[in-house]
């Protein structure tokens, strides 16, 4: 259960960063966006 | 479409790769190691068998059988509690590969926390995988961290509390030697933990010895740790592996320091309880550059520097102490405690060959006793 919501948590978080990325109009702040995502990712897919 | 929007995209794909090239990386740790059951070995099973409940889970490990047609005594010999101390399975899978058993039995798991070889503490810069040069080829193993994997056992609480309401670092709640002797209602690990004391039971076994390494600057290293009903047979197998020019000191086991193998297996089983560590610079917070070369050789000039100013509990100097020198001790001992067993207990008598004495393995190397992979 706690798995769950974790991964709940970590998905609202991506989709705001993701968002984010489309409204950012500084690339730097959009490049920093995408690694922020990397770890989410692997999170998310509990790979690491 | 927007500028920002092209560009966005494009690094979401650039995120994408990453993670995916990452994954592979990570992933690769989760497959499998390579253990071939030598001439002696005559059946297997897994840790299930012993508690049902871990059928299924990746920390269902397996359990190996060296069994003789005389009866005897039962040695029990755990590899793998720690995955980076790989002297640990390393003895386990040679003695699995090499030894035959001609009375009594011996039984073996190589990798006791399989989830703590799913992953390593890249923040240590530890090595992946270590390689072996054999008569028939390479063989690799992973080393693998201290403890069981994040993503199988999480969140660390602040301070773990162990089944006997000592206050621990919150990250000992995924230390195998931590949990004994384990908890069937327990977290991930204390499962395991209560697993392999159930085999211990189920199987009476008459003398079980866990492997480890320590960092050369811990007090208890070149050492054999005995649950005082285990003192007598320690102390004698001491004095003989001194004849073998194999110096060890004896420990025993603090009656206050719970959760650990040379005091729960003891108090909590039948078994003559032992844990043995040798030397590794590779866990060692005096190190310096961390890489497979460093677990092989254990040559690392940080060393060398620390006991010229006397910080260390063992000899060092630019030879280091290698993977062979560390198994060798690790077999000796193993014998010598057998041998002492058979002599104290003449009902519990184990006899077993193949397995190489501490001089042939420093001569031929590690990789000499592997068999071949097909």
């Amino acid at each position: 259960m706690i798995t769950i919501l974790y991964q709940l948590i970590i998905i609202f978080f991506l989709i705001l960063v993701v968002l984010d990325m489309f409204k950012e109009k500084n690339i730097w702040n959009q490049l920093t966006g995408s690694i922020v995502i990397i770890p989410f990712i692997l999170r998310l897919l509990m790979i690491k | 479409m927007k500028k920002n929007h092209k560009i966005a995209i494009g690094l979401l794909v650039f995120a994408a790769i990453i993670s995916m090239l990452s994954s592979m990386e990570f992933t690769d740790q989760w497959k499998s190691d390579v253990i071939i059951p030598g001439p002696g070995v005559t059946r297997t099973a897994v840790l299930s068998d012993y508690f049902p409940k871990l059928k299924g889970e990746y920390i269902d490990t397996t359990v190996y059988f060296l069994e003789s047609a005389s009866p005897g005594g039962t040695i029990f010999v755990l590899g793998g509690t720690h995955p980076n101390e790989p002297a640990s399975m390393l003895t386990a899978v040679l003695l699995i590969e090499n030894v035959v058993v001609t009375k009594g039995r011996m039984i073996i798991i190589p990798q006791a926390n399989l989830s703590g070889f799913s992953h390593n503490d890249p923040q240590e810069g530890s090595p992946r995988h270590i390689h072996f040069d054999t008569p028939e080829g390479v063989r690799k193993f992973r080393y693998g961290s201290r403890a069981t994997n994040p993503i199988h056992q999480w969140p660390d609480p602040d301070i773990y509390i162990n089944q006997f309401g000592q206050s621990l670092s919150g990250s000992e709640t995924r230390n195998l030697n931590r949990g004994y002797p384990g908890d069937p209602n327990g977290n991930y690990t204390e499962q395991i933990c209560y697993g392999i004391m159930e085999l211990i039971r189920q199987e009476e076994c008459d003398l079980s010895i866990d492997l480890h390494e320590a960092s050369p600057e811990y007090p208890v290293i070149n050492a054999i740790v005995a649950h005082e009903d285990a003192a007598d047979m320690a102390s004698m197998a001491i004095l003989d592996l001194q004849m073998e020019d194999l110096e060890y000191n004896l420990e025993i086991s603090p009656p206050s320091f719970r959760g650990l193998t040379h005091r729960e297996w003891g108090d909590y089983s039948n078994t003559l309880a032992i844990l043995m560590e040798t030397a590794n610079a590779s866990q060692g917070r005096l190190r310096g550059r961390t890489d497979e070369e460093l677990v092989l050789t254990g040559k690392d000039k940080m060393y060398v520097k620390a006991v010229e100013l006397g910080r260390l509990y063992v000899p060092y100097d630019e030879s280091g102490h290698p993977i062979e020198e560390r198994v060798g001790r690790h077999v000796a001992a193993i014998r010598n405690l057998t041998n002492n067993l058979s002599f104290i207990f003449s009902d519990k008598e184990i006899q077993y060959h193949g397995d190489p004495n501490y001089y042939e393995l420093m001569e031929n190397g590690y990789g000499h006793y592997l068999l071949a992979s097909k």
